[in-house]
């Protein structure tokens, strides 16, 4: 076990600390990791009351289950798909039919005509599909590799590259003036 | 205004290479800043309390009760809360909102069915342990429930006989009536399933959702030593028998899920 102060021993070294016994290494990981974690919370839910539950939720489950950590990722990655998957957990439940289909942005627009469908940025973001838009929210806003977003999401690669680029695609097109300019 | 920053052709595959310039658009959205610090020190206690609770976990019997003329006044309440709580049952409120109506420990809706608010005893709930004042009931705007806090967790101690073949029917019989009989403590604890937050973790491990209720029994199966769990949903009542030394890394199943009909 390191001797190192907790706040120079590494994410991996501190969850084994945690695991083994040490009172004081998950604290560590939760003051280190935290407005990280805050900061996806609130943007998968896009409600601070929500993301509050959702991350308490989540550092508890991680705090309970740090032996499931089987060190194949990154302990952020790890502690991003807790946080993420507490927030859809909750979103799915309390909103079950909430979610878009895959094609209807584009179906509701042509159904307008020339209602004026311009949405902020966020509001946009809103409307994609779960997949789509959790992709654009750990790439895109998290600077997460499309790597580690697969790792967080737990989809493949490809995957996320190619609900990254639906998902901008569906983006402009919401935000496309009813002019049709960009 | 989008704009689209120039970008290598051979680039096309990789995320950075977005010809419809949302990406910048996303990544330019301000931070939302550090973690407030009300949340921060919530759940700091709440890990605190986890931490306290993972060194130092008891359970602590229930005393033998016995029957006495102030019960009469109990079993006329219980009675009207029955002539309560049943029709909320019929009317699709979902077993829960029953249990709440014996006045247990668990969560109870209110009158309109459209709030929670979950009542923990203090070994299961990190925040309430802590000295933090319970969640409040919350409701979405469209009155739909929202589970936040997690589900209680009661434990006795009853040693009763259970066997695999008539789990349900025991459990069923037992678990799903008020605490009212005798119980003796454990003779000495076995194992981490023994303790409120030990059985959470334990049910977590196979499956159990945070937020349901449940009514564990240290007992033995089939002559075994176990914890037999009784789990709420809104969907019934399902019953497991646990190992004693079940946690979140070895859950140990003897037996279940069975449901309680």
């Amino acid at each position: 076990m390191s001797t190192l102060p907790l706040r120079e021993r590494d994410d991996r070294d501190l969850l084994r600390a945690h695991v083994a016994g040490d009172p004081d290494a998950f604290g560590e990981l939760f003051r280190r990791h935290r407005d990280r974690m805050w900061a996806v919370a609130l943007r998968t839910t896009r409600n601070r009351e929500l993301a509050s539950d959702c991350v308490q939720d989540a550092f508890i489950s991680a705090f309970r289950r740090a032996e499931s950590y089987r060190g194949d990722a990154a302990v952020t990655t790890w502690l991003h798909r807790i946080v993420v998957n507490a927030c859809l957990d909750r979103l799915r439940r309390d909103k079950p039919t909430s979610e878009l289909p895959e094609y209807e942005l584009s179906d509701k627009r042509d159904a307008e005509g020339s209602v004026d469908t311009r949405l902020d940025v966020r509001e946009a973001l809103d409307r994609l599909p779960e997949g789509q838009r959790m992709a654009l929210i750990l790439v895109d806003m998290h600077g997460l590799s499309v790597a580690e977003a697969a790792a967080v999401l737990e989809v493949a690669e490809g995957t996320v590259k190619s609900r990254c680029s639906r998902g901008r695609d569906a983006m402009a097109e919401l935000l496309r003036e009813p002019s049709g300019q960009p | 205004m989008v704009s689209t920053p120039p970008v290598p052709p051979a680039d096309k595959g990789a995320p950075e290479h977005d010809p419809t310039g949302i990406r910048d658009l996303l990544a330019s959205l301000p931070d939302p800043g550090p973690m407030p610090a009300d949340l921060v020190a919530r759940i700091n206690a709440s890990i605190a309390a986890e931490q306290s609770a993972r060194e130092d976990a008891v359970v602590v019997p229930l005393r033998p009760r016995r029957w006495g003329w102030q019960h009469v006044g109990v079993a006329a309440a219980a009675a009207a809360v029955l002539g309560i709580g049943l029709p909320a049952l019929l009317t699709g409120t979902g077993p829960g909102d029953l249990l709440a109506s014996f006045g247990g420990s668990q969560s109870a809706d209110s009158a309109s069915g459209a709030s929670v608010e979950s009542r923990t005893d203090t070994s299961s709930v990190p925040g309430a342990a802590a000295g933090e004042a319970p969640r409040t009931p919350t409701t979405t705007a469209g009155g739909q429930r929202v589970r936040s806090s997690p589900g209680a967790v009661a434990l006795e101690a009853s040693g009763t006989a259970y066997t695999a073949a008539a789990l349900a029917t025991q459990a069923g019989s037992k678990l799903t009536t008020a605490q009212d009989g005798a119980v003796a403590a454990p003779k000495a604890r076995r194992g981490a399933a023994e303790t409120p937050n030990g059985l959470r973790a334990c049910l977590s491990a196979i499956g159990v959702e945070a937020w349901m209720p449940v009514r564990g029994d240290l007992a033995t199966l089939d002559g075994a030593p176990a914890v037999i769990a009784l789990v709420s949903s809104d969907t019934g009542q399902t019953v497991y028998a646990v190992a004693p030394t079940c946690d979140a890394v070895h859950p140990g199943v003897l037996a279940g899920p069975v449901r309680v009909r």
